[in-house]
């Protein structure tokens, strides 16, 4: 009886410790596209690694909507349904990141360009104004909603707009100055901004860059690859950073980095409407792991329950005798000769490959780990997990 | 020589799996030598190229004897078609001269126009 007494107690306690606010991360991204497909999988497994830091360093719970892969998930309806259904409270933050193809209707009075919701063979009807997306989410009332597009803005011959169209290499390490600088730029404001990856008439590309090893990577879009980049050295720096200087940062490097390609330099764009707001309380910086919020995606969901699984036999707020127990539940997911790779925070630096059963030694053993992140897996008949890519995120 | 402007469903052929309308009108022997010589300097096709964020959608294809032409303005590319032979897609090098010649062939198109003006 006393022993479900304290239980009680003990649960009360964490549904009060964990905040009513939801961190809405929502991603379209054409991971199939024939010609492009592999660099929008940068991109993909990248801002979805940085919606967990960003989540778990201002104590918000993530709720992911993510769209990508077959054409049945990255389609124009499903983006139609996904921001009607979208049900935020004022205390929310949505953050909304599409990489694909994209262009602009020839009579476009918008600077933002517009999406093509479909994975290979795209017409008019696929089209989904990156500037309507924002406005939807901003009448839905969330404290803060960014938009980001790494797409083209150049024009589409014979498109004219229809007034009927709707329309660091190492593991992630959180600390305070971590967490300041995310919560600088996510709870000290409200409104809403808006990006895109280029300039009205211009075309945006894929940034591939040379690796030390000297072999050629895809960095994905170059918005992206930039956004990315000067984040994550404002977190190491712990500076704080608003949002315009940030994407102005991204806007000059993208610029210098494309000044010598044939069709002239590439020049994202964004729209401030964004004011200062009364500071949200602190929260912890090191939490129990948060049981996932449902998702629209299998797969995404799949990998959020492994993701929890060794969550929580890393995380050092659970007991240490209850981390060791929790390696069985984590087990059940993999094959045997299961083979973890840990890879850096630009999703292809592996920092560590092991098997499964060593790796949940070691997460088990860990200290100052916060959660785990699952970036890629693939499983053999009977679902289990032969091979595993993931991401850790350490505190101080 | 075609010309992708045109309205959709007259369309009645295709060139890999790009739907493609009929000639509209035979070219003559000027407009002819000029797409030649644009066509035939080895510095119009660039292949070292990062891809771009735009569906390749053609404006027009030119086919010679059995070797086709897609050129597409949004993406800035030219794939060429030979048969027996991988497609290849290369970033033209010198957009402007075709864009001009699309402009001289197809003179009430506001497109081409529209990009010659740009450049």
């Amino acid at each position: 009886m006393k022993r479900y007494l304290i239980s009680i107690i003990l649960l009360c306690g964490l549904a009060f410790a964990v905040p009513a606010q939801t961190f809405h991360a929502i991603i379209f991204a054409n991971t199939k596209n024939n010609d492009i497909g592999t660099s929008v999988e940068v991109d993909f497994q990248r801002m979805s690694l940085e919606f967990t830091t960003m989540a778990k360093s201002i104590g918000y719970n993530l709720k992911k909507y993510y769209f990508y892969g077959a054409p049945s998930n990255f389609n124009r309806n499903n983006l139609v349904s996904c921001l009607r259904n979208l049900d935020c409270t004022p205390k929310d933050i949505v953050f909304f990141f599409y990489s694909g193809h994209g262009g602009r209707a020839i009579n476009e009075t918008s600077d933002f360009p517009e999406m093509i919701l479909a994975v290979n063979h795209s017409t008019f009807n696929d089209l989904y104004s990156l500037s309507d997306v924002y406005k939807q989410i901003r009448k839905k009332g969330p404290r803060l909603a960014i938009v980001m597009g790494d797409l083209c803005n150049s024009e589409i011959e014979g498109y004219y707009k229809d007034s009927s169209l709707g329309g660091s290499k190492s593991a992630t390490i959180i600390n305070k100055g971590t967490c300041d600088v995310y919560r600088n730029l996510f709870l000290n404001v409200k409104g809403g901004f808006i990006a895109a990856s280029s300039e009205p008439n211009q075309s945006s590309s894929c940034y591939r860059f040379q690796g030390e090893d000297g072999k050629i990577y895809e960095g994905g879009g170059y918005l992206t690859f930039s956004f990315l980049g000067f984040l994550q050295d404002y977190v190491d720096k712990g500076e704080d950073v608003s949002w315009s200087q940030l994407f102005d940062d991204a806007i000059a490097w993208t610029k210098y980095k494309t000044q010598n390609r044939k069709s002239g330099a590439q020049i994202p764009i964004y729209k401030d409407d964004l004011s200062m707001a009364t500071p949200e309380p602190v929260q912890p910086v090191s939490t129990p792991p948060q049981e996932p919020i449902q998702s629209n995606d299998d797969d995404t969901n799949y990998r959020d329950k492994v993701a929890y699984s060794l969550s929580m036999v890393c995380n050092e707020n659970i007991d240490r005798l209850e981390r060791i127990r929790n390696i069985e539940s984590a087990k059940h997911y993999f094959a045997g000769s299961a083979i973890v790779q840990v890879v850096g925070c630009d999703g292809h630096t592996i920092v560590n490959t092991s098997n499964a059963n060593r790796y949940l030694n070691y997460l088990s053993m860990a200290t100052s780990m916060d959660q785990i992140v699952v970036l890629d897996m693939k499983q053999e008949n009977g679902n289990k997990i032969s091979y595993i890519k993931v991401h850790e995120l350490h505190y101080q | 020589m075609v010309n992708m402007f045109d309205n959709i469903s007259t369309l009645c052929d295709s060139i890999a799996d790009y739907p493609i309308m009929r000639a509209v009108s035979t070219l003559n022997n000027e407009d002819i030598a000029i797409v030649k010589f644009i066509l035939s300097d080895k510095n119009f096709y660039i292949s070292d190229y990062e891809p771009v964020k735009q569906p390749f959608h053609p404006n027009f294809a030119i086919q010679f004897d059995s070797i086709a032409f897609l050129a597409s303005f949004g993406t800035g590319e030219i794939r060429v078609f030979e048969p027996g032979k991988i497609d290849s897609c290369y970033f033209m090098g010198n957009y402007d001269s075709l864009a001009r010649w699309g402009m001289r062939v197809f003179p009430d198109e506001e497109y081409y126009k529209l990009i010659v003006k740009k450049q």
